[in-house]
């Protein structure tokens, strides 16, 4: 060989094993993810603090991922979310882009006035086995800047914000790859779907398993399915490369827990509990209370009537029905909703058009489906009594007195009654009272004086259904021509013109 | 110069995070952890993410664990159907451990945390709850209260004060920190 070529060949020898290190050594390329702003509300973007941020490791020696592909890689995998990023991203980053290290950030704190707050937090996620390898958070408010003169500092909020990323990023050493000690990659479950969450007995619950491996270590690799002391081989799908496991549920009600068995060849088999399911074949257990009044152990309406719903077993509800049925069977009110079963449910006494129903008796009955549509129902039977207290009145002339009998023939109890006799002026001749229908009052006509009397009753029921009738009985007593002649106060009590006030109209509550 | 002896003497008696064991026996190892979405009970816009990612920072300071990513444990989160304020139950707690495989699952509740701004000066007030689940099977280990001011680290007129929630919230982590490492909880042999 000829001195001069091996020179040369010792020259070009030389030069490489100097250059060599720093072709090995290559610079660790970083993705600069968009810093999210949580002083913006959820997913809140802060451009500036990124830009800042790329600025500052671009000054470094780090290859710095452009902003358009990091976007570009956003777009292309749907992250949608700033701040945080799950390892299967992460791993993305690695195998598509080529990036050794990520960086993840947040803006704490952000007020852009006086004083001016900045807080923001940085982390570096090692892409090979996404792993969080270092983070720093710093926070900087206009009075920490206060020296001992009491000068306030000078900065605006874009001073300080670049003075927040200096400092967040100053801890950072020049050589990533000190971070983080040796590798550590975690192979296992990537993603699970489990469901449905729950079932009825023997309805089919599946289980789709995507596993962190490559297209290559997948295969030979087995999962199997381990739930309710039953093992359920996973298949695979090549389609996106994902194990499902179907199986019935258990025919037990209960929770099953579901733990996932991975088998690779050379590797020692790895169990992840994965989740699990509860089954539930028990219809709902449900009471109706039915609040107000009772007669003869029935709730009776008169107004309105309050009901409770009660779940024995407390459980979540799907949907409900109320209806309320006359005693042909017949629909007369309904209501029905999803979700939250109503606490109380009110019923006025009407119909779906508005109309009062008429009395009588009806059925309530209350439906409820749990989640997996089990059905528990309760009923309950009212009386709908709205009618006014029937009472009639009868004047006989005994003698030399009046006798007045007052009829009582309604079922329900009365409260109380009410009655007064008075003259054509309106005064008040005779007024009694009691609680129970009386057998016959007497008058002595002696006391009676002459011209017309009137009468006016009052009566309420012990549900609150009242009476007020009003008589101007227009009698010609005792002495004075009458017309039709006779018993003038049979007559008299034929003629009689009878206002029956309604409820609703005003008078004095008595 | 009484006031500022008693200002120096304010700084000093700040309390100490109160722990609470649950288990006689911590896990011996405590190698690797996850920590979980902080439910946040206060008004504070975001106090729960704040808190969480200052936590992160907080542990990856603390020693070169295995912390499992934000994204890791919302995507279990999600597909759990567990929201991001709720807290996970036992069951749920058992296969974050499993599918995440820490030792540790670290939750925090936030009770309260607001910034008072008066004259131009921040107070700020936080009290802090944080639970430790073992992650082989979910049960509580220990648990943590912290409640602090801003003015409790106050060392002489305005040094030392926390002006604002990120550094107050950073401040107590690293004392509950502090804390459970004298306490032995945070043991991870090499």
């Amino acid at each position: 060989m000829p001195r001069r070529f091996s020179c040369i060949v010792l020259l070009v020898a030389a030069t490489l094993l100097l250059v060599s290190p720093a072709v090995h050594s290559r610079q660790s390329r970083i993705a600069v993810l968009p810093m999210e702003d949580l002083s913006r509300g959820g997913n809140g973007l802060n451009y500036g603090v990124t830009q800042l941020v790329r600025d500052n490791l671009a000054s470094r020696d780090l290859a710095v991922l452009g902003r358009d592909e990091v976007l570009a890689f956003m777009v292309k995998n749907r992250v949608r979310w700033l701040g945080h990023l799950g390892s299967r991203y992460i791993r993305r980053l690695h195998d598509d882009l080529g990036v050794d290290y990520a960086l993840l950030g947040s803006v704490n704190q952000r007020r852009d006035t006086k004083p001016y707050v900045l807080g923001l937090t940085l982390q570096l996620i090692r892409t090979e086995d996404a792993r969080l390898v270092w983070a720093h958070s710093v926070e900087l408010c206009d009075a920490d800047e206060i020296g001992l003169l009491g000068l306030a500092g000078s900065q605006d909020l874009q001073e300080m914000e670049r003075l927040v990323v200096g400092k967040a990023l100053q801890g950072l050493a020049a050589d990533l790859r000190q971070y983080g000690g040796p590798l550590d990659i975690q192979e296992g479950v990537e993603s699970v779907f489990l469901g449905p969450e729950i079932v009825r007995p023997g309805e089919e619950v599946s289980c789709r398993i995507t596993l962190s491996l490559s297209a290559s270590q997948l295969y030979n690799t087995t999962v199997s399915v381990f739930v309710d002391e039953r093992i359920v081989e996973a298949r695979y799908s090549s389609v996106d490369n994902s194990f499902q496991a179907v199986w019935n549920a258990a025919p037990a009600d209960g929770h099953y827990p579901v733990q996932v068995a991975i088998s690779r060849p050379g590797q020692l088999d790895k169990e992840v509990l994965v989740g699990g399911y509860q089954v539930d074949g028990l219809a709902p257990s449900l009471a109706l209370q039915v609040k107000g009044q009772e007669l003869n152990g029935v709730v009776v309406l008169r107004k309105k009537i309050d009901m409770i719903p009660l779940l024995k077993n407390p459980e979540p509800i799907s949907r409900w029905r109320m209806s309320v049925r006359d005693e042909e069977g017949l629909v007369v009110m309904g209501d029905d909703g999803r979700a939250g079963l109503p606490g109380r449910f009110s019923w006025w006494g009407q119909a779906k058009s508005g109309a009062l129903v008429p009395d009588g008796f009806y059925t309530i009955e209350l439906e409820v489906w749990d989640r997996v549509g089990n059905k528990g129902a309760a009923r309950q039977t009212i009386q709908v009594i709205r009618q006014e207290p029937e009472m009639q009145v009868a004047l006989n002339e005994q003698d030399d007195k009046v006798v007045v009998h007052l009829n009582y023939a309604g079922q329900i109890p009365l409260d109380y009654w009410r009655l007064e006799i008075r003259d054509k002026e309106g005064g008040l001749i005779s007024e009694s009272s009691g609680t129970e229908a009386p057998e016959g009052l007497e008058l002595a006509l002696a006391a009676m004086p002459s011209g017309k009397i009137s009468y006016h009753l009052y009566a309420q029921d012990m549900l609150g259904n009242r009476l007020l009738r009003q008589v101007d009985a227009m009698v010609p007593l005792a002495g004075e021509a009458s017309d039709e002649g006779g018993d003038f106060l049979a007559e008299a009590v034929a003629e009689e013109r009878s206002k029956v006030m309604a409820r609703q109209v005003w008078t004095e509550d008595f | 110069m009484v006031g500022v002896t008693v200002l120096f003497l304010g700084g000093c008696t700040a309390s100490r995070p109160y722990l609470q064991a649950y288990t006689a026996q911590v896990p011996v190892q405590a190698c690797s952890v996850a920590v979980l979405p902080v439910v946040n009970q206060s008004d504070y816009d975001q106090g729960g993410t704040i808190l969480h990612r200052l936590l992160l920072s907080a542990l990856i300071n603390e020693r070169p664990w295995r912390l499992a990513l934000e994204g890791d444990v919302r995507k279990i989160y999600r597909e759990l159907h567990v929201r991001p304020w709720q807290q996970a139950s036992p069951d749920q707690l058992r296969v974050l451990g499993s599918r995440l495989e820490v030792d540790l699952l670290i939750g925090g509740k936030i009770i309260t945390m607001e910034e008072q701004i008066k004259g131009g000066k921040f107070n700020p007030r936080l009290k802090i709850e944080l639970q430790v689940y073992d992650g082989a099977d979910g049960t509580l280990l220990w648990s943590t209260y912290h409640s602090r001011k801003g003015t409790d680290y106050r060392k002489l007129m305005h040094f030392g004060l926390s002006n604002t929630i990120s550094e107050l919230g950073k401040k107590m982590l690293k004392e509950i920190l502090i804390l459970w490492k004298e306490e032995g909880l945070l043991a991870c042999p090499e």
